[in-house]
């Protein structure tokens, strides 16, 4: 369920099994990464100013903020609602990690599917695209365009 | 809008981080992730968010510390409810700030999203 607040509504945020599976063995693979990443997702959902900015295309480009917000764009064009965001850490390059996520309007539901490597550079053929999309298409929501 | 419900197998991520906290390494890490996060995101912010963070702690943490809620610290949090004084003492003894401090911090505009 979406919370009511003063400062506006929290948007629900849950992890598909697939992505749950990828933090749990970035826990094991690299903690340091894995807390920060964690604890970024718990804290998107308990804030409000957070979660909107998931929704904002370019937000936090060349550092302007904490975080850089982008669609895939290869995707997003065929009417897939599938974002990803990169988190800044310091020193540069020391978190190597995107989270990939999809957003259901009309539930206003947020979906995270996948923890990438940055190596990883968003092929259609690639595996983890692949995977991606099955989740995305399991999750119902309906096209953009 | 229709109601939100989560897909069939979906992860809430405070279960998921309870997972990891009953683990003392990762549980560290976790600790070290909401550092991390005070630090990056609430910048300069004196927020209970912000407060709560720089500790390692998970609203459930600091409403056990407290004995209530963790919806009720959620809409403190947000600025969703005005606590009872009493309320805010507890608050501030379990952060280790000034009760003075703390009733500042209740006005949740700290976030630092831009530079």
């Amino acid at each position: 369920m979406t919370r009511n607040t003063k400062f506006g509504i929290i948007a629900p945020l849950s992890l598909h099994p697939d992505a749950a599976g990828d933090l749990r063995a970035l826990m094991i693979s690299d903690s340091a990464s894995g807390g920060k990443i964690a604890a970024f997702l718990q804290q998107a959902k308990n804030d409000p100013k957070i979660i909107a900015t998931l929704l904002d295309h370019d937000f936090g480009d060349d550092r302007k903020g904490p975080y850089h917000v982008s669609k895939w764009l290869g995707f997003w064009n065929t009417g897939l609602n599938l974002w990803r965001v990169k988190l800044w850490a310091f020193p540069k390059g020391s978190l190597s990690y995107r989270i990939v996520y999809a957003y259901q309007p009309s539930t206003q539901h947020y979906h995270v599917l996948a923890i990438v490597h940055r190596d990883f550079d968003y092929q259609t053929d690639h595996v983890v695209t692949q995977r991606i999309l099955t989740a995305y298409r399991s999750l119902g929501i309906t096209t953009i365009h | 809008m229709q109601p939100s419900v989560a897909p069939a197998g979906a992860v809430d991520i405070d279960d998921l981080m309870a997972e990891f906290e009953a683990v003392p390494a990762t549980a560290k890490a976790i600790a070290k992730g909401r550092q991390w996060v005070a630090k990056s995101f609430y910048k300069g912010s004196n927020t209970l968010a912000a407060l709560r963070l720089q500790r390692g702690w998970s609203q459930v943490e600091l409403s056990r510390q407290v004995g209530t809620s963790q919806s009720y610290i959620g809409r403190l949090e947000t600025g969703g409810i005005d606590p009872q004084l009493s309320t805010v003492r507890k608050i501030a003894l379990a952060l280790g700030v000034p009760v003075a401090d703390l009733v500042e911090s209740l006005s949740p505009s700290g976030l630092e999203l831009q530079p």
